[in-house]
């Protein structure tokens, strides 16, 4: 087992290392590097560009840039703006949190929900309580997420004042404040989810129902309850946490429209940022926090199958 | 036995979040009473006054960023040596007086006494002459490009400058006094020195800053030393950056800000709601037209001419800006020195001629031309597509082209495009709406040149008449751009949390100085 994830974290480095080498290389085929932003629309003169890029170090050629670049990260200095001024360890260090504490709020309230009107549609499957309420999902999976955010910032800033804060406050500053910051966007980002997860939890959930053990349970006369819980729902759980690990991954990266309508200083709308000031640094360190959340994700998820799955057990 | 190990387990994650779910109602529930407290605080006149604005600085170093949205938090906390005030005198700052030579090359000035900066450092000469090599040795091209002839600049003594031209720059005093304090912002050596100026403002102006949380908020202080007394009013000033529109809409209905900036979407919206006041003002914020006159077909005078002639500039205002704007020129429309447009060449739609000029020019048939914007707003497209089917009356053919905005720049900055628009601000530096920048278009004509070089040696008193004639050289060349649009600006605000607001065409944001929460 210690094996298996040493293995595993080795090849995430590989990953990690590769994937910072491919956004350095794609950043310089992306017209308008740094020099660029800092001359802004005015203009300047030949010379003075040459100067400028020369100060700047964009004159090096790319492996010798990326070699700089690696030496510093392993030295534990990823490197600093010099727009901002800023080190991009630090602002990631201030805005990773804002990004993870929403994927995981979202997360947890998306399989609460999702696998509870799963559970419900399934038992009730045909029923005009299933489709309707299966409907309704559809209908929110549908929307988009910026136009159910700017729907709930605006109903929120009307009519639900006390649940309703533009802006994060941070955990430590006060827990009351940092879940009202948190609770519209993780919801506008936990419903769309939840209709994903109820629809896979309600199909597996009937296919296990179907399985003649589930059957020969009912015909002793086990309570309905502890039938669907204990041993279908159990059976059932694998797809659900396979998709969660992809679902977890792609929201640490993909939160960029919520905290944006949210105004949540997080991860995402800093790498949009930092693109758009063509701040390399803080786009290579971010890219690899983005990606090593994925890839301990799926670790994470490959050592829950044991767990609820005993045919996976070396 | 496994059985039960996962049942348990299942039983377990099920409490678990059972927990975290009862206690985050319990947290909202909570809540409201722990922010009754500074929000009760707050209703005291000289309480804090909490602003939106849209764009977060990407620096606080005032020679260091070419983009208007970037400088309005420098004049918050810095000062200059002069000011260059809206109706365009030039009144004493930080130098109570200042004497000029007879060659007009070198300038005296004596600086006002018991100044201090944030860091309680006395200001000195020597932070002048600090500022000024800061400046040269790492100031970007733009920043330096304000003070192209300055020669020399030396502290006579601590109370005295002196500043040495190469020749005379009758820009000079302008740009020392852009309100907007770009590049002749006063740094003191000690701080600079010891904290990075990008990442924190050490100036002598009347607010301090207390925090900034990148691209978040921003919090600043009254200067408790500002040498003039009574200003700022507001105790504490706090700017929230909120770029999405609609939330700073909500953030204002919702009173968690007490002044946003509306875009002109959202201000249609605000000025229907009751209970906050919003203030409109002709601005001089233009969009201008540059052309790639490098190369074939725009490098003929003839076709640019009837490209200038094609467009009809009242329909774009009542198209693209929804009637909030006026047509302008190079320079902005109540600018004293503005050639009216009836009386500057190809201002005036006329179909007939352009085709004309177009046919003149050896393409009868029209011709193609890319038309390409950066990604700024919801404004650019607009005028895009209305100048599109303008220009198309007349055989110009645009393809319509939005770039990511470093793409754009890199673009514009090298000549590499047909058609552009730009977006120029209010300038304290007259010049500035009316020189080819270096890089972005062809080369200056002789005769343009011959005006322009007339223009930096000329003394004030001649200027208004050469920037006349240089207005219809540039508009009969159609070089190096035509003006459009002037766009209106606006700012809503809740009289309950803030009173004092004067907001002015130059889109200044001085008035946070006479800000103040009202007495409840």
């Amino acid at each position: 087992m210690t094996r298996y994830v040493a293995q595993r974290c080795a090849a995430g480095l590989g990953v990690l290392l590769v994937v910072s080498f491919l956004i350095f290389w794609l950043g310089t085929l992306i017209p308008g590097d740094l020099s660029t932003v800092l001359v802004g629309s005015e203009g300047a003169t030949q010379q003075q560009y040459r100067e400028l890029r020369h100060r700047l170090g964009l004159d090096q050629p790319l492996v010798v840039q990326y070699a700089h670049w690696l030496d510093g990260a392993l030295r534990g200095n990823f490197g600093k703006s010099p727009i901002t001024g800023l080190y991009a360890t630090a602002e990631i260090a201030r805005r990773a949190p804002i990004t993870l504490e929403l994927a995981l709020l979202a997360l947890a309230e998306s399989i609460v929900l999702g696998v509870l009107l799963g559970v419900f549609t399934a038992v009730r499957a045909g029923g005009l309580a299933d489709v309707m309420v299966r409907t309704i999902l559809f209908v929110m999976f549908a929307i988009p997420p910026f136009v159910a955010g700017v729907l709930l910032v605006l109903a929120g800033a009307l009519f639900l004042k006390p649940l309703y804060q533009i802006g994060y406050v941070p955990l430590a500053q006060s827990v009351g404040l940092n879940l009202r910051s948190m609770l519209l966007p993780s919801v506008s980002i936990a419903v769309p989810l939840a209709a994903m997860t109820a629809q896979m939890t309600r199909t597996s959930l009937l296919e296990t129902l179907g399985q003649p053990y589930i059957v020969t349970a009912m015909a002793k006369g086990a309570p309905q309850r502890n039938v669907i819980y204990r041993h279908a729902l159990k059976n059932a759980l694998a797809p659900i946490i396979t998709l969660q690990g992809y679902v977890f991954g792609s929201l640490v990266g993909g939160l960029i429209v919520t905290e944006q309508v949210f105004n949540l200083d997080g991860l995402a709308s800093g790498l949009l940022a930092a693109i758009g000031r063509r701040d390399y640094s803080f786009v290579v360190t971010g890219t690899l926090v983005i990606a090593a959340t994925y890839i301990l994700a799926n670790l994470l998820v490959d050592l829950l199958y044991p767990i609820v799955d005993p045919t996976q057990r070396a | 036995m496994n059985e039960g190990f996962a049942g348990r387990l299942g039983t377990r994650i099920a409490a678990l979040l059972g927990c975290v779910i009862l206690a985050a109602s319990a947290g909202l529930f909570v809540a409201p009473s722990a922010v009754m407290r500074p929000a009760l605080a707050a209703g005291s006149a000289g309480g804090p006054v909490t602003v939106a604005e849209p764009t977060p600085p990407d620096t606080f170093d005032p020679i260091a960023h070419s983009d208007f949205n970037n400088w309005l938090v420098w004049q918050l906390a810095y000062e200059t040596l002069v000011l260059v005030q809206p109706d365009g005198r030039v009144a004493p700052m930080l130098a109570t007086s200042w004497k000029v030579s007879p060659d007009g090359l070198t300038y005296l000035f004596t600086l006002r006494g018991g100044v201090k900066f944030h860091n309680g450092s006395a200001l000195s000469a020597d932070d002048v002459v600090f500022t000024f090599e800061r400046l040269m040795a790492k100031g970007i091209p733009y920043a330096k490009a304000r003070f192209p002839n300055v020669a020399a600049v030396t502290a006579v003594d601590p109370g005295t400058v002196q500043i040495r031209l190469k020749k005379p720059d009758s820009s000079f005093l302008n740009n020392l006094g852009d309100p907007f304090v770009v590049a002749g912002a006063i740094l003191s050596r000690q701080a600079a020195q010891a904290t990075d100026p990008a990442t924190k403002m050490i100036g002598t102006g009347p607010f301090r800053m207390v925090s900034y949380v990148p691209g978040s908020e921003l919090t600043l202080e009254r200067n408790p030393d500002y040498w003039r007394s009574g200003v700022p009013r507001a105790d504490r000033l706090v700017i929230r950056y909120i770029p999405e529109a609609q939330t700073a809409v909500a953030a204002l209905l919702s009173g968690s800000v007490g002044l946003v900036y509306p875009t002109p979407v959202t201000v249609v919206t605000l000025k229907r709601v009751t209970g906050l006041r919003v203030v409109t003002v002709a601005s001089s914020s233009t969009f201008q037209i540059n052309m790639g006159s490098v190369k074939p077909p725009l490098d003929n005078v003839n076709v640019r001419r009837a490209i200038a002639s094609s467009i009809d500039r009242s329909a774009v205002v009542k198209l693209a800006l929804l009637g909030e704007g006026v047509p302008t020129g190079p320079f902005p429309p109540g600018h004293p020195w503005a050639v009216p447009l009836a009386q500057q060449p190809y201002y005036q739609r006329d179909i007939v001629k352009a085709k004309q000029l177009l046919t003149q020019a050896g393409y009868a048939n029209g011709v193609d031309l890319t038309f390409m914007w950066p990604t700024l707003g919801d404004t650019w497209p607009r005028i895009a597509q209305v100048l599109q089917s303008q220009l198309a009356e007349s055989g110009i053919r645009l393809t319509l082209q939005q770039l990511e905005t470093n793409v754009w720049l890199d673009r514009l900055v090298k000549a590499n495009y047909d058609l552009t628009m730009t977006n120029a601000p209010y300038f304290a530096d007259p010049s500035l709406y009316i020189v080819p920048r270096a890089g972005r278009q062809g080369p200056t004509p002789a005769e343009l040149q011959t005006l322009l070089d007339r223009a930096t040696q000329a003394s004030y008193a001649q200027l208004p008449g050469i920037y006349r004639q240089i207005q219809l050289t540039e508009a009969n060349l159609v070089y190096p751009f035509t003006g459009v649009v002037a766009e209106n600006k606006w700012v809503a605000y809740l009289p309950r949390q803030v009173e004092g607001v004067t907001f002015d065409f130059t889109g200044s944001r001085r008035f946070y100085f006479s800000v103040r929460r009202p007495a409840p």
